[in-house]
């Protein structure tokens, strides 16, 4: 069945056809999830929270992406995860000791594991290191591959504002990688 | 002043630097573009610089998902039943506390003061006491003291006189008594009063027992709050989907 097909039955209560879309996309749901909370546990909260809220609000789904409409709900669950983590920061200790980037180190296939380690557990810090909404278009853009309407939909802003994001984003990251030695050249001025 | 120029002009290319990558400026933007970095080694090294990175970006590996996060809605005929249940109750608690406070709010519960039972008749031969003697303890705040009429005055009319008149005092007129009866007031319920006499009690207990109207409202209003609550729970229960524990895929 076509993702439209999916979407309309799923509008009408079939919930079998809305869990064909959730096994579609909970992988991308999760990993932008992953990318912004740095925290394996709360990306599945957040991962679990944007299903159901999309389950109760499709009603309300007006066309367009429904990719970029899921990762619009999960970037709000996780604007409000950071938000009250700012508030109230708490690390376990055990994470810490076990895995310091916050990623689950088991579920990465050997096909996957494209970058070394090191490279990728650096990308993942440079990537934390920027503002949230920096981060938040990057990740879309450059690991999940939306187009720039898609992520001007799933972040509710406008093409100019996603454009000049991605752009200082991205030359934030390489200015760290740079930093660290990841590649060489001098930091652009 | 050329090299402020030049650098003016770099920064004006380079935010066009990013979207070029992604392919996305005007073919105009595009060929500015094109002909600037011919000539500026450093927004050539610039695009370098951002298209690895953006390389880098595009080779970082999805993480798998670690369990299932399909969507399951919770048994709803079970709680319909209960659901259903708790609504009628609800609705009757909430109906009989509407004709509770209807019925307080209208007076049509008696009022304390305005009931009879505070005098009774009692058989003279019962009274051991002389005439004209209290028939109360002689506490500060008793009830008052009965004087009987000198002489003409029939025995149980309205011709007591209460030493100390108040609202609750006063005594209501009672029907005239067969010959040989007294009038009295009753004994106040003061602890430490009266010692009570059983045939006023057995009266009193006849005159009817006034039902606590006020704790009797307020059980209810309880009892359809917390059956509200309770509905809604249940409710939301019903509402809500929850989620399937699954393993992967």
């Amino acid at each position: 069945m076509a993702e439209d097909e999916l979407v309309q039955s799923s509008r009408q209560g079939d919930i079998a056809s809305f869990n064909q879309l959730v096994v579609i996309y909970q992988r991308s749901v999760f990993n932008l999830a992953l990318r912004m909370l740095s925290d394996a546990q709360a990306a599945e909260d957040a991962t679990q929270e944007t299903f159901l809220s999309a389950w109760r609000h499709i009603g309300s789904f007006r066309g367009g992406s429904f990719r970029a409409w899921l990762l619009s709900i999960v970037a709000n669950c996780c604007r409000d995860e950071l938000r009250r983590l700012k508030r109230r920061p708490v690390v376990p200790l055990a994470d810490i000791e076990a895995n310091p980037n916050g990623l689950p180190a088991s579920t990465c296939s050997v096909e996957d594991d494209l970058l070394n380690l090191e490279l990728r557990e650096e990308i993942h810090r440079g990537l934390l290191s920027l503002p949230p909404e920096q981060r938040l278009v990057i990740v879309l853009s450059d690991i999940q591959g939306l187009s720039y309407e898609e992520i001007a939909q799933a972040t509710c802003c406008s093409l100019g504002t996603v454009k000049s994001r991605l752009s200082r984003g991205r030359a934030h990251l390489r200015d760290y990688l740079r930093i660290r030695g990841t590649f060489a050249g001098p930091p652009s001025s | 002043m050329l090299r402020k120029f030049l650098k003016g002009n770099c920064n004006r290319f380079r935010g066009m630097i990013s979207p070029y990558i992604d392919d996305r400026i005007t073919k105009a933007e595009r060929q500015s573009l094109e002909s600037h970095l011919a000539s500026c080694e450093k927004c050539r090294q610039e695009l370098e610089s951002l298209r690895t990175t953006v390389g880098l970006l595009h080779r970082l590996p999805l993480v798998e998902v670690p369990r299932s996060f399909t969507v399951v809605e919770t048994k709803p005929a079970a709680v319909s039943a209960v659901f259903g249940r708790l609504c009628w109750a609800t609705a009757i608690a909430a109906m009989v506390l509407v004709m509770l406070s209807a019925g307080d709010l209208f007076h049509i519960y008696p009022e304390k003061s305005a009931q009879p039972s505070e005098t009774l008749i009692v058989a003279a031969s019962q009274t051991p006491e002389p005439r004209g003697a209290a028939l109360s303890t002689p506490a500060p705040t008793s009830a008052p003291a009965l004087t009987i009429p000198p002489k003409g005055g029939a025995l149980g009319t309205p011709a007591t006189d209460i030493s100390k008149p108040s609202a609750q005092n006063v005594p209501t007129p009672v029907p005239s008594p067969a010959p040989g009866t007294l009038a009295v007031t009753a004994p106040s319920p003061v602890p430490g009063g009266t010692e009570t006499n059983p045939t006023a009690v057995a009266e009193k207990a006849k005159e009817g027992y006034r039902w606590p109207v006020h704790q009797i409202e307020l059980a209810v209003l309880g009892v359809a709050v917390v059956m509200m609550a309770a509905t809604i729970i249940v409710w939301r229960r019903r509402v809500q989907p929850s989620i399937k524990e699954g393993g992967n895929g």
